[in-house]
């Protein structure tokens, strides 16, 4: 067993100055501006500014307001920029320590661990946000929509170092301009409340779209990646791949490896983050609320996802695409641009889309008097499942998969553990 | 403004400056013991690159690759990129090809930067010998590149700390540097680890073994 353990040291030097205004209760402003200055920041950056600015118009006070159907209606709006500040040591050029041997000793040596950025500085970014807040019908539902609007300057992204110069395989840099924009919508609901049922209902959704407006340099694969490529006017990291074309010329439903062409130019497949996402959750009391049964879906689509295990088994030969006849063309042709040896730039990229039943929770909760008994004050007993149910049209076991981690730049499905099915008993007992 | 100015102030104080344990800045390589580092990471780095990190499954180097390449081995892993040197069907970016070169680069930089550096800062450097041994790392690293890679190799290098592209060498190109390397290697032999040869005896001009 080997144990490491590594140690950074980040500072940090800033200031906040903000102003709060309420006017009659109804509508609240806020200006703010902070200064930052961090230990990360390259030499030749100083100090950076990031002011806001926010709106709140509780609409449902003014006197002129016929309180019908929404009992609070407020109009919100805010802009403002932020940063993320590089890495401890990303703007620094350093060496990193190894262990040579002689004679069995050890010797400290060392070699190239980064090669720093003296200009390096904060990823900033400016959003511009609007929405809504609601609440109706008695306040048995509520609404809350948003439109947002980022843009990401001087992003901060790896970027390959050549090679030949033989220092690090990547380096920081401020690039280009990034935009993210979409919508959010969540909606709170109490469909049915009886004497003794009752059913709560919660969706929320968003769709978000994400572009490389200006890139600064010219296109480059996401360091680690095969298929991901930040292409100026496309998904930062989104994937690429050569086309893969067939003609089953003998009639015979068999694709051979000379019925398929393998196309030399790198085609846009989509985005490997989800652009839709949307969850459901549902809960319904029975008996006086004694009983609560809970479910809750989760959505995410519009992405691909990289189906790199199946491309790696078509590879050396042992996938359905090669050895099944009965497989459709489509399959069979991408298995032989695989096994003749293109599996580089042919990129197993499939819809990413997914519903999930994420959880099922059934709740009893005992009687005052039992927990009585057992010298609680309250008890309850929670069957619950997680990942129960997936519908995909995913080939692989799990579209939730990413072979990297948190990575968004390296998302494949690559010898990936899918998400556990497990089932708990849960028993709450308060004192 | 006033703030700005404050924080860039504080800043200027020192306020900012950090301890960074686990790295080693250019500048703390600058002295007798630091050279010694630079040669001890070059040789470590050369044997990465000639012989991987000795796993089944991890970085293959330059003896497995060319092995592969030379019919010593079939189907020598299950990596997809070893694969294709095995089928003759390699593509532009295949990641096992490109490791190993930025790697031999990165051996040819660090073995002539420790040399240079031993130059430098050694306590006693006309009879230093890591610097005859990292000159021949070097030469070693030409000799690789004209043997194992196509015709106009580019060797690069780092100006105020920023990659550079440099001159492509072709096959022959590469070796002539490589005997440089080599030349200069037995000129920075330590008078007292010289070893005269019959045909290399000083007579000749040439410097010996070393």
């Amino acid at each position: 067993m080997e144990a490491s353990s590594q140690t950074s040291e980040s500072r940090s030097l800033g200031t906040y100055i903000e102003e709060e205004i309420a006017l009659k209760e109804r509508l609240f402003l806020t200006g703010a501006v902070r200064f930052d200055d961090n230990s990360a920041f390259g030499k030749n950056f100083n100090a950076t500014a990031y002011p806001k600015a926010s709106a709140s118009w509780l609409l449902s006070e003014e006197p002129f307001w016929d309180k019908g159907f929404f009992n609070t209606l407020r109009l919100r709006g805010a802009f403002g920029a932020s940063g993320q500040q590089p890495g401890t040591t990303d703007a620094l050029r350093f060496f990193s320590p190894v262990t040579g041997k002689k004679n069995g000793q050890g010797l400290f040596g060392v070699t190239p661990g980064g090669l720093g950025n003296p200009d390096l500085k904060p990823e900033r970014s400016i959003e511009l946000e609007l929405g809504l807040d609601a609440a109706m019908a008695n306040d048995r539902i509520s609404v809350e929509f948003t439109y947002f609007n980022k843009e990401t300057r001087d992003a901060l992204i790896l970027k390959p170092v050549i090679p030949s110069a033989g220092q690090v395989e990547s380096q920081f840099f401020n690039l280009g301009k990034i935009r993210n924009y979409g919508a959010e919508l969540a909606v709170d609901a109490r469909v049915i409340e009886a004497r003794d049922f009752v059913w709560d209902l919660a969706v929320s959704g968003s769709i978000t779209h994400n572009t490389i407006v200006e890139l600064g340099v010219p296109p480059f694969y996401a360091p680690g990646s095969f298929y991901q490529r930040h292409v100026q006017g496309y998904p930062a990291g989104g994937f690429w791949g050569v086309d893969v074309s067939y003609n089953d010329a003998n009639g015979d439903g068999i694709i051979a490896a000379d019925e398929v062409t393998v196309g030399d130019q790198l085609k846009y497949k989509g985005p490997a983050l989800p652009t839709q996402e949307a969850s459901m959750n549902s809960s319904m009391g029975f008996f006086n609320q004694r009983v609560r049964l809970g479910a809750q879906f989760d959505y995410r689509g519009g992405h691909r996802i990289d189906n790199s295990i199946e491309n790696y088994r078509c590879y050396v030969g042992n996938c359905r695409g090669l050895v099944d006849k009965t497989a459709p063309l489509r399959e069979q042709a991408l298995a032989q641009a695989a096994f003749s040896g293109f599996s580089s730039n042919v990129i197993f990229d499939e819809p990413g889309w997914f519903i999930k039943l994420r959880e099922l929770s059934l709740t009893f909760y005992a009687p005052l008097q039992w927990a009585r008994s057992m010298g609680a004050a309250t008890a309850s007993i929670t069957l619950a499942g997680r990942n129960l149910w997936t519908v995909t049209d995913y080939s692989g076991v799990d579209p939730e998969v990413n072979a990297f981690g948190q990575d968004n730049f390296g998302a494949s499905d690559f010898e990936s553990q899918p998400q556990v099915t497990y089932w708990t008993a849960r028993v709450n007992l308060s004192f | 403004m006033l703030v700005a100015s404050a924080l860039t102030l504080g800043a200027g104080c020192g306020l900012l400056d950090t301890n960074q344990p686990d790295i080693i800045e250019p500048g703390g390589l600058e002295t007798p013991e630091g050279a010694e580092a630079l040669r001890v990471g070059a040789i470590h780095d050369f044997g990465f690159v000639k012989d991987g990190d000795g796993s089944q499954v991890g970085t293959e180097g330059l003896v497995m690759l060319t092995g592969d390449m030379g019919d010593e081995f079939m189907h020598s892993g299950f990596i997809p990129s070893t694969v294709e040197f095995d089928q003759r069907l390699l593509v532009p970016n295949n990641s096992s090809l490109d490791d190993v070169f930025f790697r031999l680069h990165r051996a040819r930089t660090l073995s002539e930067g420790a040399a240079t550096a031993l130059e430098a800062f050694a306590l006693d450097p006309d009879n230093n010998a890591g610097i005859p041994e990292m000159l021949s790392l070097a030469g070693l690293t030409y000799v690789y590149f004209a043997e194992d890679f196509c015709s106009g190799v580019t060797y690069s290098s780092t100006v105020n700390d920023q990659p550079v592209f440099g001159p492509q060498l072709d096959t022959q190109q590469s070796l002539d540097t490589a005997i440089a390397r080599f030349d200069s290697a037995l000129r920075a032999c330590p008078p007292s680890r010289r070893i005269p040869t019959s045909n290399t005896s000083p007579r000749s001009g040439k410097p010996g073994r070393c």
